[in-house]
């Protein structure tokens, strides 16, 4: 450890901060299941591979490490409007950033697994004020459960 | 003639399209279509034949008609025509199952009566399609070609026994398809390796058969000599007189031997390789004929097919099997064939000619009875082949003649039975010959015919069959005492169904509704008769069939024979050279031990 | 000058006769159909005998061949040739006249026997082909043709029998037939296979037998048995032999030709033809003469009890079949003084001969009385015909003392032969004991053989007259076959009398002359042909010019005793007869009863049929059925079962995919972890 200390910033530290960035973004992505916090720690993952990236073009000396790494931005920024985009979406319909609420995508006839300790919801939202519609209101269908 | 071949492909095919295209739903003109195609592609083989034997086509021992066009080129020059091509040809062994093709097809149809319910035009255009491509992996001389032909045929019939079929029929639909596919995958497997490790890749992949028969052959030929050369200074080492004269004598023979024991390591791995190529190239080839072990599929697909489909499949499509293993296996994998034709596939022949045989015996049902009945005669055919002599092998490609005649005929009187009569149990019926009589001279030719009756087609395949492998070595001659046996239970099984169903007091089942059971129509008679008349030409002149067929087989029979004397020269080394190769294998074991040595490479220096 | 391409015409002309009435027959000759038949056998007869005369008479090659083309042929290193060759030697020289004169005297016969048969055109397009494959068998010179000719009679042979087929009994008979002899024709098979890849690769039959002479001792044994055993199913020997009397229920005229002159006769003419060369292997001689022995005691031993006509006569064939095979067995070459297979092949060939003429007589004669009697055959239904039936009554009666052997009749000299060659057999160096037992043997059989055929002579020609209602009644309908012995019943509602005694004798009457004529015509062939050719030493000089044999007038006459002692045996058994179903009838019932187990033992033929139906049909049947239904309920399902893996592998799986995104994304982890290991430390791990 202290030779890596010693030795002046070079490949290796690089590669060292890549890693520990991926590594804390797949622990962070397995433990957390907030749907918000799993994507950025997807995020942080790719951080970790252009990191990557880039201390291998400077060693080599060449412009193709960085050219991938701007794609990768690129892309990740496109990425991030899409997934939060569907987070909201998911939220919206469960009221909820649970990920282990969404298991519909399951095997037919398995059972569904059920969640010990599952996220405190998000306080409802309050109605916006409007106005009333005129004529006779639609039936107001029943409060269903968030989960 | 070229024209003809492709015709034969042609028709069926363009007959299947049209009827997609103009009859759909429209039953009357769905048949006449499929008559139309099927009977061109009869008056087309039936030319063919008589072309053939007229020696107009061509010098026999040789294709005739080739068309060839290259498809996917893959070697470094467009000249170099390697890569999977069109090419079709025909020869003596083809000759007799095309005509088969084109006489059984339009036969089934034939008989038939209109209100049947496989007068469909999905059936019919599935029944053209199948024949086109039947005639295509009959007349292909390209591997891949004929595996294309070959697998794809699994798919009308595939739909054909699971549309039309009996009670059981998706069930022997899947059965038959998820056999057949298993199989044929190990065949594609076989077939790209076998051209690999004859064709080898430096120059593109070749699939051509012909070439890569002739490569398969050239193979052989330095280890041949070689062999020669022992076996000279062999004689000449005993004839010395003087010491000088043994000592150079000697000295020869050495070298000689040495030389043998080096190239015969090499082969050896050649050899190995080849029997893994064998074994895989067998597992479609026996599913499609098909031989013991994996045969369930045949007894329940023939009986739940719509029995015209029966028809075809036991008469024409089980020979492809056959064709491939005398068209692809024996000649391209020589060595292997020797090691294992006789001892495996001679072994199971004959298992399935008792079991066969056995299984008719007890069989209640017509269908169930023919079923097994081809396994048995089938049997017979592979016997014939495996024994890799020229009796044999003509014997065994004559006896698919023979079979597609007499058994196409036996299943035909079951599709007329079937069209008067609700069942085809055997107790149903009994004394028939009473009312039917013309049906009762056509059944007990038939019958006489399937038994062997000397003068009757079966008779000279059959016993050139059993001769062909009585006189190869021990091993065959008890195989041939074995399936020697299977005649007096082909003739039991037979004379069962005969006297069963002809013999005894009259009881005729209830015909079907609004049927007259009737004695043989003039239509029905316009097929039988013919077709009786095949099985007396073929049995009291079977030389001309055999004489053309023999042209194809001599120079397969002279390849194997060689690989015969060469696996058999291989193994006649001297004591003193056998312990100095001992040794040798064991210093190069050691020498071998190194991680990554070039196992499949040693096989392409083969035998050089 | 004989031109040997007409050899050919031999078979040619009775086999285009029969394809021409089996054509033709049904809708234009009728009852006209046995016209070819009788000029294609007149034919071939005429031209059989130009060509013995034609054989030339100087000693060494004396016979004429002649190849008309290739059937079929292969080369390469084991090539088969078969070609239409056909040889007239001095052994098919007898044979092929004999058949021929035998089958148009029987087919004239047959004109009058089968009229009005709806069946006649097919019965006589079946006997022309009969002939064409007998004349083919005894012409071949070529070991497969031989087997097509011998394939070929089996067949017609199982057609006749089978001829009246809404006969369940028929049907049965039929069957039997064909596959008792299918089974030695498998053996006959195989020995050609052995004698084939055994010398050379020839098939030709004189190469065969002198290229065969070099094979080794067990080799030939092998070989010779086989052939043997082909012949065994052919010519009923013991135990292939019990088809024979169930294949009576063919017409009797196909039983006269077939069952007792010519077919089963061919395995001993194939026995006979390779004789030269069997004769170097002793043991197998001694089988083939066992054998034989056991059979003819074994069918004279049935034949004292049946009741019924035909089969009586068919169990006298199998005996006297089983003399031929014993004299065959007596062909013995290791006997210092001289060789005896030459004196062997002649007395087995000239009983052949001589019974064909007197065999064919008596069932003839048979058949008169059956179609004068309705076709009721049950000698205790019938009696006393000699008044009703003249002519049959001599008829029968000549048969029946040739058949006795009693001088100077045919059979004494045929079966005085047979008993001296085994006489002379047993005065060899080893085995010696044992072709004594076999004289005595053949000395008994030839005293039981006399009693059986005049305990039926006496039964139906002496005595009160007994004439069964159906002999009214059956008015030439062509379908009094139908009447067995389960018509008893019928007769005793009509009648109450249950062996339906007429009281009219009158109205029953003698065959028409169509019928009696060829009877009148093989009298004297029964009685006298044995007297031509025997003490003359016609037989043996004709016969013993063929290749591998030589003449041979050696005198075994120290063995005279052995035709006094059949004699003896002979008119014992005669008057045995007489005494017990003429002069005292009660004493034979008393008899009878007092036999028990040996008279029940008898009557049901010793339960062979059972025996061997037990033995071997039953299991194969069971086998087979077991077979078949094994194949589709256990191994297909087994099959189907192993398909059903992936399906349960996937069932086990599928909790896998349980939707829950953070188990898919620890899976992948895991996985990536575990490719990076490999990746990182592969080399180290599994070094």
């Amino acid at each position: 450890m202290n030779q890596i200390m010693d030795l002046p910033p070079g490949l290796t530290h690089y590669l060292a901060v890549g890693a520990l960035l991926f590594v804390l973004g797949i622990i962070g992505f397995l433990a957390r299941r907030n749907m918000i916090l799993m994507f950025l720690n997807a995020e942080l993952m790719i951080q970790g591979v252009a990191l990557n990236f880039v201390a291998f073009a400077r060693h080599r000396g060449n412009l193709e490490g960085q050219g991938f790494v701007l794609f990768l931005l690129a892309v990740a920024a496109c990425e991030a409007a899409i997934a939060l985009a569907l987070i909201l979406v998911l939220y919206r319909t469960q009221n909820s950033l649970d990920v282990s609420l969404w298991q519909n995508l399951r095997e037919e006839g398995l059972e569904p697994i059920v969640d010990e300790e599952p996220l405190p919801l998000a306080p409802l939202e309050e109605k916006s004020p409007s106005l009333t519609v005129a004529g006779p209101g639609p039936a107001q269908p029943e409060e269903t459960s968030h989960v | 003639m070229k024209e003809a071949l492709l015709a034969l492909i042609g028709i069926p095919l363009f007959g299947a399209l049209l009827t997609l295209l103009t009859a759909r739903h429209n039953r009357d003109r769905a048949r006449t279509i499929a008559m139309a195609s099927t009977g061109l592609t009869l008056l087309i083989s039936l030319g063919l034949v008589f072309a053939d034997l007229a020696g107009a086509a061509g010098v026999p021992g040789q294709f005739h008609g080739e068309t060839r066009r290259l498809l996917l080129g893959t070697g470094n020059s467009p000249e170099s025509l390697r890569g999977i091509s069109f090419h079709i040809g025909l020869d003596g062994i083809s000759l007799g199952l095309v005509f088969l093709t084109g006489l059984l097809f339009p036969a089934a149809l034939f008989l038939t009566r209109k209100e049947a319910n496989i007068n469909d035009w999905g059936f019919l255009a599935w029944y053209q399609l199948l024949q086109g491509l039947t005639f295509g992996a009959f007349l292909s001389l390209d591997l891949i070609l004929f595996y294309v032909f070959f697998e794809l045929t699994l798919i009308p019939l595939f739909f054909m026994i699971g549309g039309w079929g009996g009670s059981m029929k998706i069930e022997a639909a899947t059965k038959m398809f998820l056999y057949g596919l298993t199989g044929s995958l190990f065949t594609l497997g076989g077939i790209v390796g076998a051209s690999l490790a004859l064709g080898g890749m430096e120059k593109g992949c070749d699939f051509s058969i012909p070439r890569l028969v002739q490569v398969a052959k050239d193979r052989g030929k330095p280890l041949e000599e070689l062999i020669t050369r022992v076996e000279k200074t062999r004689e000449a080492l005993k004839n010395t007189k003087t010491d000088l004269e043994n000592k150079t004598a000697q000295a020869k023979f050495d070298e000689a031997e040495h030389e043998l024991l080096q190239k015969r390591n090499a082969a050896s791995h050649w050899l190995n390789w080849q029997t893994v190529l064998f074994l895989m190239l067998m597992a479609g080839f026996a599913v499609k004929i098909p031989i013991i072990p994996v045969h369930f599929w045949q007894p329940m697909a023939y009986r739940e097919a719509p029995i015209a489909l029966t028809v075809v499949l036991s008469a024409v499509l089980a020979k492809m099997g056959l064709f491939g293993v005398v068209r692809i296996v024996l000649p391209l994998l020589p060595e292997a064939s020797v090691r294992l034709a006789t001892p495996v596939l001679g072994t199971l022949a004959t298992i399935g000619i008792l079991y066969g045989g056995l299984a008719a015996l007890g069989a209640s049902n017509i269908r169930t009875m023919l079923a097994f009945s081809s396994i048995s005669h089938l049997g017979f055919c592979l016997l014939g082949m495996v024994s890799l002599n020229e009796t044999g092998l003509s014997a065994g490609v004559l006896q698919m003649v023979n079979h597609g005649i007499t058994t196409g005929g036996l299943w035909l009187f079951a599709l007329i039975l079937l069209e008067r009569f609700p069942s085809l149990e055997i107790h149903t019926f009994s004394g028939m010959a009473g009312r039917f009589k013309a049906m009762g001279v056509v059944a007990v030719l038939l019958t006489l015919s399937s038994v062997g009756l000397p003068g009757l087609n079966s008779f000279v395949g059959e016993i050139l069959s059993l001769m062909g492998m009585y006189a190869q070595g021990p091993d065959g001659r008890q195989l041939a005492v074995l399936a020697s046996l299977g005649l007096i239970l082909g003739a039991w099984y037979m004379l069962n169904f005969l006297l069963r169903v002809f013999y005894g007091d009259e009881r005729v089942p209830a015909s079907l509704p609004g049927r007259e059971a009737i004695d043989l129509s003039g239509r029905e008679l316009a097929v039988f008769v013919p077709i009786i008349g095949l099985c007396f030409f073929l049995g009291l002149s079977p030389q001309t069939a055999l004489k053309r067929i023999s042209a194809d087989t001599k120079p397969l029979a002279a390849e194997l024979g060689e690989a015969r004397h060469r696996a058999a020269g291989a193994s006649q080394l001297t004591p003193l050279a056998m312990a100095n190769e001992a040794h040798e294998a064991s210093a190069h074991q050691g020498k071998r031990a190194t991680p990554n040595h070039p196992a499949p490479q040693t096989n392409k220096g083969g035998a050089h | 000058m004989f031109e040997p391409a007409a050899l050919a015409l031999i078979p040619l002309l009775p086999a285009l006769a029969g394809a021409v009435t089996l054509i033709f027959g049904p809708k234009f000759l009728k009852q006209q159909s046995h016209l070819p038949l009788i000029g294609a056998c007149i034919a071939s007869f005429l031209i059989s005998l130009v060509a013995i005369q034609s054989m030339g008479s100087e000693s060494g090659a004396r016979e004429v061949s002649h190849h008309a083309g290739i059937w079929f042929s292969t080369f390469g290193s084991n090539p088969v040739n078969v070609g239409w060759d056909f040889r007239l030697d001095p052994i098919s020289g007898m044979m092929v006249p004999m058949v021929l004169f035998l089958a148009t005297v029987i087919a004239v016969f047959s004109t009058g026997y089968m009229k009005e048969d709806p069946g006649y055109p097919r019965y006589f397009g079946v006997f022309s082909l009969f002939v064409a494959a007998m004349t083919l068998l005894v012409l071949a010179d070529n070991i497969v043709l031989l087997y097509a000719g011998w394939e070929g009679v089996g067949v017609c042979s199982f057609l006749l029998i089978g001829f009246w087929f809404q006969k369940p009994s028929a049907l049965k008979a039929a069957r039997k037939a064909f596959m008792v002899t299918r089974i030695g024709d498998v053996g006959l098979l195989l020995g050609i296979f052995l004698l084939w890849s055994g010398c050379g690769f020839t098939l030709q039959i004189p190469t065969l037998i002198e290229k065969a002479r070099q094979l080794p001792d067990e080799y030939l044994y092998l070989a010779g048995f086989l052939l043997f055993v082909g012949a065994m199913g052919k010519s009923a020997q013991f135990p292939l032999h019990i088809w024979l009397p169930d294949a009576m229920e063919g017409p009797t005229p196909v039983s006269a030709l077939i069952h007792a002159a010519t077919m089963v006769t061919a395995g001993v003419y194939l026995i006979a033809r390779f004789l030269p060369v069997l004769t170097l292997s002793p043991d197998l001689l001694l089988v083939i003469a066992i054998i034989g022995g056991i059979t003819a005691i074994l069918a004279a031993l049935i034949a004292l009890t049946q009741n019924d006509l035909k089969r009586i006569l068919a169990y006298s064939t199998m005996s006297q079949l089983g003399y031929m095979f014993m004299a065959l067995g007596a062909g013995r070459s290791d006997i210092s003084s001289h060789s005896l297979v030459t004196f062997a092949m002649v007395a087995a060939m000239f009983h052949l001969f001589t019974h064909a003429f007197f065999k064919a007589l008596l069932f003839l004669s048979a058949g008169s009385v059956m179609h004068a009697m309705g076709h009721v055959i049950d000698l205790r239904r019938i009696g006393g015909l000699r008044h009703v039936m003249p002519l049959t009554h001599i008829a029968f009666l000549s048969g029946a003392l040739a058949l006795s052997g009693i001088i100077p009749f045919s059979g004494y000299w045929s079966k005085d032969e047979i008993l001296v060659a085994l006489d002379a057999a047993s005065h060899g160096p080893n085995r010696d004991l044992v072709y004594k037992i076999l004289t005595w043997l053949g000395l008994i059989t030839a005293g039981l053989t006399a009693f059986y055929t005049f305990r039926a002579y006496f039964l139906a020609f002496w005595g009160e007259v007994k004439i069964p209602v159906e002999a009214f009644a059956h008015g030439h309908d062509g379908h009094g076959h139908e009447k067995t012995e389960n018509d008893l019943s019928v007769n005793h509602k009509v009648n109450h009398d249950p062996y339906g005694h007429s009281s009219d004798p009158s109205k029953a009457h003698e065959s028409p002359l169509i019928m009696t004529l060829p009877l009148m015509v093989l009298v004297p062939a029964a009685l006298g042909i044995g007297a031509l050719f025997g003490p003359t030493h016609k037989m043996m000089d004709f016969l013993g010019s063929a290749s591998g044999f030589h003449q041979d007038h050696g005198d075994h006459a120290a063995s005279k005793w052995v035709a006094l002692a059949s004699q003896v045996f002979g008119l014992c058994g005669i008057a045995i007869a007489f005494v017990l179903y003429v002069a005292k009838p009660s004493l034979a019932t008393s008899i009878k009863k007092s036999a028990g187990v040996g008279y029940n033992l008898s009557i049901n033929r010793f339960y062979l049929d059972e025996i061997l139906t037990l033995l071997f049909v039953r299991p194969l049947q069971i086998l087979g059925w077991l077979i078949q239904a094994l194949d589709r309920e256990l191994w297909d399902r087994l099959v189907d079962a192993v398909a059903r893996i992936p399906a349960w592998l996937g069932d086990k799986f599928r909790p896998v995919q349980n939707g829950l995104v953070q188990f898919y994304a620890l899976a992948m982890a895991l996985g990536l972890t575990i490719f990076l290991v490999f990746l990182a430390f592969g080399d180290r791990l599994f070094r």
